[in-house]
């Protein structure tokens, strides 16, 4: 039975984490220094010192998670640890500084450290809910299959509507052009949500033909310029077609779009997941380095201007 | 436009060969249709797809004729000029714009690039996702965690630990970039007092690693006092302190200084172990309820002799100060007046008792400010206006001498019943030698009936204690005022700060019949009837004094009215250092040596020293004073 690094050995790591929280509120709640809390106390001392270790041993699971003959235990046991443990790394932070906060380094590590824990939160979050929408949103179908099969409806379309005319054959090419997996800066540094999304909304609308402000096309000689949809100018074509062999062209046409586009969506949707999958390592590897580093000078600097 | 079409053909086991066509015209069509210049049999081209216009000598556009465009050099455009190398695509061909031959300006080859559709819209997926080639462009997690990493060590470590080495690279830094300077290691601001230094952290941080060191205090504090005599206490605790240990800096808060009790408790809950020959009472703990009731000091009558002493405000025999001045409170505050040289006047305290500069004590009472209007130090009845000075026996006496004997040589009209020797001379006659030594001899012994009526039995006996038996020359001396210039010289009471505090909420007295109270015998709602409190109610206000030897100060109930332990929700929350200090041994400063003091002379004639056998030390010069 598949146990999640969550509930590992029962929420032992769940348990040690709200245990160090506790403790740490106790001392912090008892203590009364005579210049109020701050890190330089002998509960300051203590915290910082848990505190550092903590992140060492966070940072570390980097280096275990690569290990794969590593005898210190079970990856997962080490991530429901990384997990629980680096959340009470809030609250013992917190307590070790005593609220007091400025424009320094030392404050800086703290700023670091919040951004590290939230990033890793997030990553918790999108670890219990994507990896299940992933799977159902390709229903047991390969992205490969996907792709391929959507390559080929476009060629299906286009050989229909090379045979309706080439009004209806621009329209496709253009509708097949714009089909948009999207790269854009915007769009890569929010990791394919934004744009690809909006472009695809865009483009499905105009495919379902309820979008009636497309760009005008320059220099298009298509019917559709100024921003009428697929759906509508192949219906238009239904109007005035006479021949009840083309009008079967065109329904199949209809046929063929509306597939592609459930198609699409599909491989959006998987292109999304799997970027929010992986989006918040990259917020919070660079993060964690960069804790590392700020953290080095501050325990550096703390005493050599002791 | 003079063209050169080069199509590109694949033949079987991978052999190419072109095929060189010309074209000529004003612009160059292209599409499937085959009326097009350059015909493109592919679905995924329109009829007539785009057209390669001039667009000057040597440059050309191509421009497309649908909505969905061409892709020049992998971008979707709709037009674009062409430039030697640059690849259009459309549909499945690639046409690729190759350098100008021979009479050729344009020279364009057209390959067909074999895709299978669906690795075409596989390729968009791969480079949306940022597995394309482009990905190695970007900086991936790794580039950024050196950037971030090498960002903050080298701004925030290695480049204010090189300024750390140089002085004058410090101060740029400092000045122009303090962010990136060591202020960027400070973890929060200065105390007030010590921010005018706050740019140079090297002021108290000396040397890297070393916590700050007392020296570098003392570059300002170098006398600042002990906290006893560290000849007669040895405490190890307080031993070789470092000022840091107790003043911590960079709290962003007026916390300096130590305000928590536990540093005096430490050593004055068992004052017998701290330091066994000290007299000081020991303190349980905050002010509320365990300060013993407070002991004013100030002179006393004691088995004969006069003895400066602390004596608890609450003992069950109220106390008794030896003051040497006759002075009635109860008579000067009488509400219906004073007969004054100039009329009926009405007293109050601040009649006599003013602020000094600053606010804190109360300014000495002095005779010719504050008595001498009504206790003028007349002697001579017809002469009204001629008076002794005050304060000197000796100058009385000698004012006294000259006076009467001028007036005897001058021959005024005086009646002394003495004989007048002078006077019995024609006009015009000199006075003999002995005639003027009898003279004179008449005008001392009038000085001296003057001298005795004013020592004893008028101007200075209605106030003074008069030794009429000294052993001085001049067989009288004024016994020394020692009146307390404060009751509780070890605490820093402030008259200022209780401004809004009316004099009779502190002081009054409690008469020989009346027994001590824990309760607050003045209270601040005073004539407000309080059961509760009627056990005080026999003590008495000021006005009520008949004499000087009333000691006319509130015990430590009555400031517990208003101050209470830190913590307290309805109290002045007041510790330890809220009234005493730590830093106030008058001779003793913290490195141990013996204090430089230029102004140490003796106590001024009012003061009611503190007992030195009493107290562990004596207080600060002030409070003694």
């Amino acid at each position: 039975m598949h146990e999640s690094f969550l509930a590992y050995r029962k929420f032992f790591y769940l348990k040690l984490g709200l245990g160090l929280i506790v403790l740490s509120i106790g001392a912090y709640a008892l203590h009364d220094p005579p210049h109020g809390p701050n890190g330089g106390t002998w509960l300051g001392y203590t915290l910082g010192t848990i505190g550092a270790g903590l992140i060492l041993w966070l940072l570390w699971y980097g280096v275990r998670k690569r290990q794969y003959h590593s005898n210190l235990g079970q990856v997962s046991g080490w991530l429901s640890g990384h997990v629980y443990l680096g959340s009470a790394l809030l609250v013992v932070a917190t307590l070790h500084c005593g609220f007091k906060f400025g424009w320094n380094v030392h404050t800086l590590s703290y700023v670091l450290m919040i951004m590290v824990i939230v990033s890793g939160a997030y990553g918790i979050f999108t670890y219990v809910r994507y990896p299940t929408r992933l799977t159902d949103n390709k229903g047991g179908m390969a992205i490969d299959a996907m792709l391929k099969e959507i390559g080929d409806l476009d060629g299906q379309c286009l050989r229909i509507a090379a045979e309706m005319g080439d009004k209806v054959h621009q329209m496709i090419l253009r509708s097949i052009e714009r089909t948009s997996f999207g790269r854009t800066p915007w769009r890569d540094a929010l990791g394919g949500v934004g744009k690809g999304l909006e472009d695809l909304a865009r483009e499905i609308k105009s495919i379902a033909g309820d979008a009636p402000t497309l760009a005008p096309l320059p220099g298009a000689a298509a019917p559709a310029a100024g921003g009428e949809s697929t759906v509508f100018f192949v219906a238009d074509q239904f109007a005035s077609l006479r021949d009840r062999a083309k009008a079967a062209l065109g329904h199949r046409l209809l046929d063929l779009i509306t597939s592609k586009k459930a198609l699409v969506m599909r491989v959006q949707r998987d292109l999304v997941y799997r970027k929010l999958l992986n989006s918040w390592l990259s917020l919070h590897l660079p993060l964690s380095i960069a804790l590392l580093a700020a953290l080095t000078v501050h325990v550096v600097t703390v005493f050599f201007y002791w | 436009m003079r063209c050169l079409l080069r199509a590109v053909v694949r033949r079987s086991r991978g052999v190419v060969s072109h095929q060189d066509r010309g074209f000529e015209g004003d612009h160059l069509t292209i599409g499937r249709s085959t009326d097009q210049d350059l015909e493109l049999p592919d679905l995924r081209v329109a009829l007539h797809h785009a057209t390669v216009v001039a667009a000057g000598p040597g440059r050309f556009v191509i421009q497309s004729a649908v909505p969905s465009g061409i892709r020049h050099n992998d971008e979707p455009v709709q037009s674009a000029f062409l430039a030697v190398g640059d690849q259009v695509g459309i549909g499945d061909h690639r046409i690729t714009v190759r350098p100008p031959e021979g009479a050729h300006d344009l020279v364009l080859e057209i390959a067909q690039v074999r895709a299978d559709p669906g690795q075409e819209v596989e390729k968009r997926v791969a480079s949306a996702s940022g597995s394309g080639p482009e990905k190695s462009l970007r900086l991936g997690v790794r580039g950024w965690s050196w950037i971030l990493s090498l960002t903050i060590l080298t701004l925030f470590f290695v480049v204010p630990l090189i300024a750390h080495q140089s002085e004058a690279m410090q101060g740029f830094l400092r000045g122009i970039i303090p962010g990136v300077s060591d202020h960027a290691w400070s973890t929060g601001g200065l105390t007030e007092g010590h921010r005018y230094f706050s740019d140079d952290c090297n002021k108290c941080h000396e040397r890297a690693f070393v916590s700050v060191r007392a020296s570098a205090c003392a570059e300002c504090h170098e006398h600042q006092p002990h906290h006893f005599d560290v000849e007669r206490f040895k405490v190890p605790t307080l031993a070789d302190k470092q000022c840091a240990a107790c003043h911590k800096e960079h709290g962003g808060a007026p916390a300096l200084t130590r305000q928590d009790e536990g540093l005096c408790l430490d050593c004055h809950r068992d004052m017998k172990e701290t330091a066994a020959d000290s007299k000081l009472l020991d303190i349980e703990g905050g002010f509320a309820e365990d300060h013993p009731e407070f002991r004013a000091t100030f002179v006393t009558h004691v088995e004969g002799k006069d003895r400066s002493e602390r004596i608890e405000i609450d003992r069950r025999e109220a106390p008794k100060e030896r003051s040497n001045l006759f002075f009635p409170h109860k008579s000067h505050l009488d509400k219906t007046g004073l007969q004054g040289p100039d009329g009926k006047v009405v007293l109050d305290c601040a009649s006599c008792h003013v602020p000094e500069p600053g606010g804190r004590l109360m300014a000495p009472i002095r005779f010719e400010q504050h008595c001498h209007r009504c206790h003028q130090l007349t002697f001579e009845i017809d002469d009204p206006k001629r008076e002794v000075p005050h304060g000197h026996v000796g100058r009385v006496l000698d004012g006294l001498e000259a006076y009467y004997g001028l007036r005897t040589l001058e021959r005024a009209d005086i009646d002394t019943g003495e004989p007048d020797v002078l006077s019995r001379r024609r006009p015009g006659q000199q006075a003999t030698p002995p005639e003027r030594s009898e003279g004179l001899e008449s005008a001392a012994r009038r000085a001296r009936q003057a001298g005795k009526e004013l020592f004893e039995y008028r101007a200075c006996a209605t106030c003074h204690q008069v030794d009429e038996k000294a052993q001085s020359v001049f067989g009288w001396d004024i016994v020394p005022v020692r009146i307390a210039r404060t009751w509780y010289p070890l605490a820093r009471f402030d008259h200022g700060r209780h401004a809004t505090v009316a004099c009779a909420d502190c002081h009054g007295f409690r008469p020989a019949d009346c027994a001590p109270s824990t309760l607050p015998p003045f209270t601040l709602n005073r004539g407000v009837a309080d059961p509760e409190k009627g056990a005080a109610d026999c003590t008495k206000g000021v006005a009520d004094s008949e004499k000087s030897e009333d000691v006319l100060i509130a015990g430590i109930a009555t400031c517990r009215e208003c101050h209470g332990d830190p913590g307290a929700k309805d109290r002045v929350q007041s510790t330890c250092i809220s009234c005493h200090g730590f830093h106030v041994s008058p001779r003793f400063a913290m490195d141990g040596r013996e204090r430089i003091q230029p102004g140490d002379a003796a106590p001024p004639r009012q003061a009611a020293a503190v007992p030195s056998a009493d107290l562990t030390d004596a207080p600060a010069g002030q409070d003694a004073e």
